[in-house]
């Protein structure tokens, strides 16, 4: 005992402990003393019965709504626990075990890629206008894409029913490209009597530059021929070079260019005569011109795919606009509600 | 809100062991009431208070051994009956001074268990004796009733900081007194 008294915090754990053991022993005692005790009945009056049953019920209320509070605190912290500790693991495992890792990476990876398709899902759809290789596709050969993003640069992408492919790209020239010529044959040709190279390498390559030098072309076919693939890049460059002596014999004042019309009536190629004859319609590609009166256009007999151009001359006014060709009939909208001049319908039609 | 119904079944069956217990203590509580206030009004007083404190500390009662439920119903009581007529300045600590009657008297049959417990029973008030009626109140109300130093503190108008150091100092004081006494902690366990 005299060492307990040497350490006072022992001492007191002592006398807690040893007190507690008396109460204990008290209410023992305490309580078996109730047990044998005899009293004498007494009355409880009804206002005391009353007042006590009415403070118990209200006090087991009270009681209710504390515990549930309790419960329900006890409850959301045991949740935060757990999510915290779930946490702790995961990291843990991400941080030191590859098998885990990486599912993880690449299911974030493929979910950003469905969402970039759905969000590019527009951008995707194939814009015909935009289509410079309309027209110039063997048979066999469909469209898949055909898309410009915002810095410029387009993408056209045809393929047959199995592994051919036809690539068009036009990109900024204002960074160095590399192209891969490694075990390649490389072979300096013209196309449209620019300097061209065309790369034999799993297919054929040829890259080219723009007059201004602005712009790099690049055209490649994984299954035709040298000669089907350098013929379809000179088709290319000739609409382009048609395009631009157009564009520069208008008066530019005159003209309020469409997004959509110089495009597709550069899809026109230039060996297909353009007919004013609505009654020989039934060529690939067509021009028809009519009085702008004329609201309504049969076109069944017209074999007519995707889209055509409605172009009007108002006065000196300009506009096209693209539309979707119809089964039986194309409903032509006046453009700007004059009525002067003459109106043209021009179609493609697609392989 | 499953839980909620699981929990609501279960206050249903603590109020109905908090009646269970009114019912069976009542008469025996207004009784210890009337011990300490003279008019019957004071003692229904009392015996209302000591009911309010019981519901609060209906947890505790679920754990405790039937058999002492009454005892700790009666203790509530007295401390209740305590704060009652301190309230009405009729009562210092000193003057409370009715807790050695609560221990029975000796029992003259003798079997050795018998003599072992009323060994006991006479250590237990030698010693409740010898300590101050204020640490028996104090002593009581923490270790029996469980109250909490805030609750104390109330019932005995002092500060929840007095109420540990008083605490402390009680409690050595036990131990002291039972070191007097030549007290084993294994002849009590």
């Amino acid at each position: 005992m005299k060492e307990l008294r040497n350490s006072e915090k022992l001492y007191d754990r002592y006398a807690d402990a040893a007190t507690a053991l008396v109460m204990d022993q008290y209410l023992t005692v305490f309580a078996e003393s109730l047990k044998a005790e005899d009293f004498a009945p007494v009355e409880i009056s009804a206002a005391l019965n009353d007042r006590c049953r009415k403070l118990i019920r209200k006090g087991a209320a009270k009681e209710l709504y504390r515990s549930v509070g309790k419960n329900l605190l006890r409850g959301a912290s045991a949740a935060v626990i757990v999510f915290l500790f779930l946490c702790g693991v995961f990291a843990v495992l991400f941080s030191t075990v590859e098998a885990i890792r990486v599912p993880v990476i690449n299911f974030f990876t493929e979910q950003k890629e469905t969402a970039s398709e759905v969000t590019d899902k527009d951008e995707n759809e194939y814009v015909r206008d935009e289509d410079v290789l309309a027209g110039l596709a063997p048979e066999g050969y469909e469209p898949q894409e055909c898309k410009r993003t915002p810095d410029g640069n387009l993408t056209i992408r045809y393929a047959d029913a199995g592994d051919g492919f036809i690539l068009y790209d036009e990109l900024p020239n204002d960074e160095t490209r590399q192209i891969d010529t490694e075990d390649a044959v490389t072979e300096e040709i013209q196309i449209g009597g620019a300097d061209a190279l065309l790369v034999d390498k799993e297919g054929y390559r040829i890259i080219w530059y723009s007059a201004s030098g602005e712009v790099l072309y690049q055209l490649k076919c994984n299954q035709l021929s040298r000669e089907e693939t350098i013929a379809i890049a000179e088709a290319i460059e000739s609409r382009r070079e048609e395009a631009l002596s157009a564009e520069s014999d208008s008066d530019p004042a005159e003209s309020v260019p469409s997004k959509h019309a110089p495009a597709a009536y550069d899809n026109v190629p230039p060996d297909i005569p353009i007919i004013s004859d609505y009654s020989q319609s039934d060529q690939t590609h067509g021009d028809a011109y009519f009085p702008h009166e004329i609201h309504h256009v049969d076109v069944t007999d017209i074999p007519v795919r995707y889209s055509y151009i409605v172009e009007g001359a108002v006065d000196s006014d300009f506009y096209a606009t693209l539309f979707d060709m119809t089964d039986d009939e194309f409903i032509w909208t006046s453009v700007d509600g004059e009525e002067t001049g003459n109106d043209s319908i021009g179609w493609t039609v697609l392989p | 809100m499953f839980p909620l119904i699981i929990l609501t079944i279960e206050d249903e069956s603590s109020r109905d062991f908090m009646l269970r217990l009114y019912v069976n203590s009542v008469t025996r509580m207004y009784l210890e009431a009337v011990k300490y206030v003279s008019d019957k009004e004071s003692a229904e007083d009392v015996v209302s208070d000591a009911v309010v404190k019981l519901v609060e500390k209906v947890d505790l009662l679920r754990q405790i051994d039937e058999g002492k439920r009454l005892a700790y119903a009666i203790t509530t009581v007295r401390h209740m009956a305590y704060h009652h007529l301190r309230q009405e300045s009729r009562v210092g600590l000193t003057s409370f001074e009715a807790l050695e009657e609560l221990l029975p008297s000796e029992d003259t049959e003798a079997t050795d268990d018998k003599i072992l417990k009323e060994q006991r029973k006479t250590r237990l008030r030698e010693l409740l004796t010898a300590i101050p009626a204020e640490d028996r109140l104090l002593l009581e109300e923490k270790f029996i009733l469980s109250w909490s130093d805030e609750e104390i503190a109330k019932t005995l108008g002092i500060r929840p900081n007095s109420v540990r150091m008083r605490l402390t100092r009680a409690k050595r004081r036990v131990a002291d007194a039972l070191t007097a006494q030549g007290f084993r902690l294994n002849d009590w366990v």
